[in-house]
């Protein structure tokens, strides 16, 4: 009995010392994991800051849309020039005019001048992957048959830039000079006549002119005529040389010699811009054309009802 | 016995340590690797190529809008390169390196394309220099002049120093 109760106790207490035992490991067991958490956190910031870092580098090496293109200083050059090919060719286009050349030569010389310019920006621009859309088209108009006569042209264009993936560049650009010409005095006493005219120009529309103020003085008779008229087809020129006044917004005053009987006389104006060398002619009769129609009525002049028909407005597309 | 005294007194500190240094080793190497991922963008280079094209349109900009270009080769001066290149230089940072090529495209009467002369080249280097820069900028642009004709510019800028 006393032997069984001895084994007995000797099992309970190696059963107890047992269990002890195993909650001190389960306690250094945790207390070594807590080590390891400091691992493991070090592990998921190295995983966080070696992702981000991958990241950057893809973004920055591989992804082309955040690398500078310099859309915006090739689109303002190339419009840019484009408005003075555009200038250049209605230079072109008004010269012929003014040098008596047909409306239709006058055209073809402008065309073919902005055809020119068309072919150099796709050679030029070649590498840029320009695609047309729509073929360039040009435009030239005038009107000088009136006290406000004008010279305009008109450029449209609709084509893709493949480099910097820029698509649907389409717009239009203008070029515009007008010249008004706005009252006419003669002074018998001082034997000189005066005659006010306004010139304005503009690269956006007809609304948004800006005005010429750069003429000189002493106008080049070359870049500015005066002719007296009697009858539409038969100008005379003013060979005094005149003298200009600027009285702001466009407003010149030119003062030329001799004072004309201008119930008898039409005045006529041409001039060409100084930056630009556009022409532009402009006719003026006192109060309307009725006066003068008193004196040379369409039915005695069969042309002259016809004046503003004889002067077509032209326009053509780029062959 | 033996086990359970690893993680009692002294070589328990060892453990934690030993533990330690491994995560710090672990966060330095990666962060080495991290900067040196930054760093190959080579950022400097591309914020100066940035600057370079830039600078290289405003200048050609500048030209165009002044009327350089009539005011000195159609004048056809003796002194008209030697008035563009004072305009270039004038425009850029003395430092720096500059070339312009300047073609003129010309047509005979019937609008046919002939085969344009030799570009005029101003620079105020030797075309070499060029190639011991990390970074060169090349502009492009078209200039039509008041007198009609047609010029194709291309301006080339590079860093002085010879580095990116």
């Amino acid at each position: 009995m006393r032997s069984f109760d001895d084994s007995d106790s000797h099992r309970a207490r190696h059963a107890l010392r047992s269990r002890h035992c195993k909650v001190r490991t389960e306690v250094a067991i945790f207390r070594h994991n807590k080590g390891q958490f400091v691992i493991i956190i070090a592990l998921l910031i190295a995983m966080l800051t070696l992702a981000t870092a991958f990241s950057i580098n893809e973004i920055n090496v591989h992804r082309q849309c955040i690398t500078y293109r310099p859309v915006d200083e090739f689109l303002l050059g190339t419009t840019s020039d484009m408005n003075r090919a555009l200038t250049f060719g209605l230079k072109t286009f008004t010269t012929d005019l003014e040098n008596n050349k047909t409306d239709q030569v006058a055209m073809q010389d402008g065309l073919n001048f902005m055809g020119q310019w068309n072919k150099s920006m796709l050679t030029a621009y070649s590498s840029y992957g320009l695609r047309i859309n729509a073929p360039f088209n040009a435009y030239f108009e005038y009107d000088w048959s009136a006290d406000t006569a004008y010279s305009s042209a008109l450029l449209t264009y609709d084509f893709d830039v493949d480099s910097y993936g820029f698509i649907g560049w389409a717009g239009m650009t203008h070029k515009y000079v007008q010249l008004q010409l706005a009252e006419a005095a003669p002074n018998f006493s001082l034997n000189q006549t005066s005659l006010q005219f306004q010139i304005l120009e503009s690269i956006i529309g007809q609304t948004n002119s800006m005005p010429v103020s750069s003429l000189p003085y002493t106008p080049d008779p070359a870049n500015f005529k005066l002719f007296k008229f009697t009858s539409p087809n038969t100008f005379i020129p003013i060979t005094s040389q005149p003298s200009l006044t600027y009285n702001g917004s466009g407003n010149y005053q030119a003062t030329f010699k001799p004072a004309l009987n201008l119930t008898l006389y039409g005045l006529r104006l041409d001039l060409s811009t100084p930056q630009d060398g556009i022409w532009v002619s402009a006719r003026w009769s006192p109060g309307s054309f009725g006066r003068i129609i008193y004196l040379f009525s369409p039915a005695n002049n069969p042309t002259y009802g016809n004046l503003t028909q004889t002067l077509p407005k032209c326009q053509a597309a780029l062959s | 016995m033996t086990d359970r005294k690893i993680w009692q007194g002294k070589d328990k500190g060892q453990a934690r340590i030993l533990e330690a240094v491994v995560a710090a080793s672990l966060i330095f190497i990666v962060f080495t690797g991290s900067s040196f991922l930054v760093n190959r963008l080579d950022t400097t280079s591309t914020q100066e190529r940035t600057d370079l094209d830039r600078l290289g349109y405003n200048v050609l900009s500048k030209l165009a809008e002044s009327g350089t270009i009539e005011a000195t080769i159609e004048k056809n001066s003796p002194n008209s390169r030697i008035d563009l290149k004072n305009f270039v230089r004038s425009a850029i940072p003395s430092s720096m390196l500059f070339c312009l090529n300047v073609t003129k495209y010309e047509y005979d009467q019937n609008s046919n394309w002939v085969l344009p002369q030799s570009p005029i080249m101003i620079s105020n280097t030797e075309p070499a220099s060029f190639t011991s820069s990390l970074t060169i900028s090349s502009t492009p642009a078209m200039y039509t002049s008041r007198n009609g004709n047609i010029y194709y510019l291309v301006l080339m800028l590079a860093n002085g120093k010879g580095g990116g």
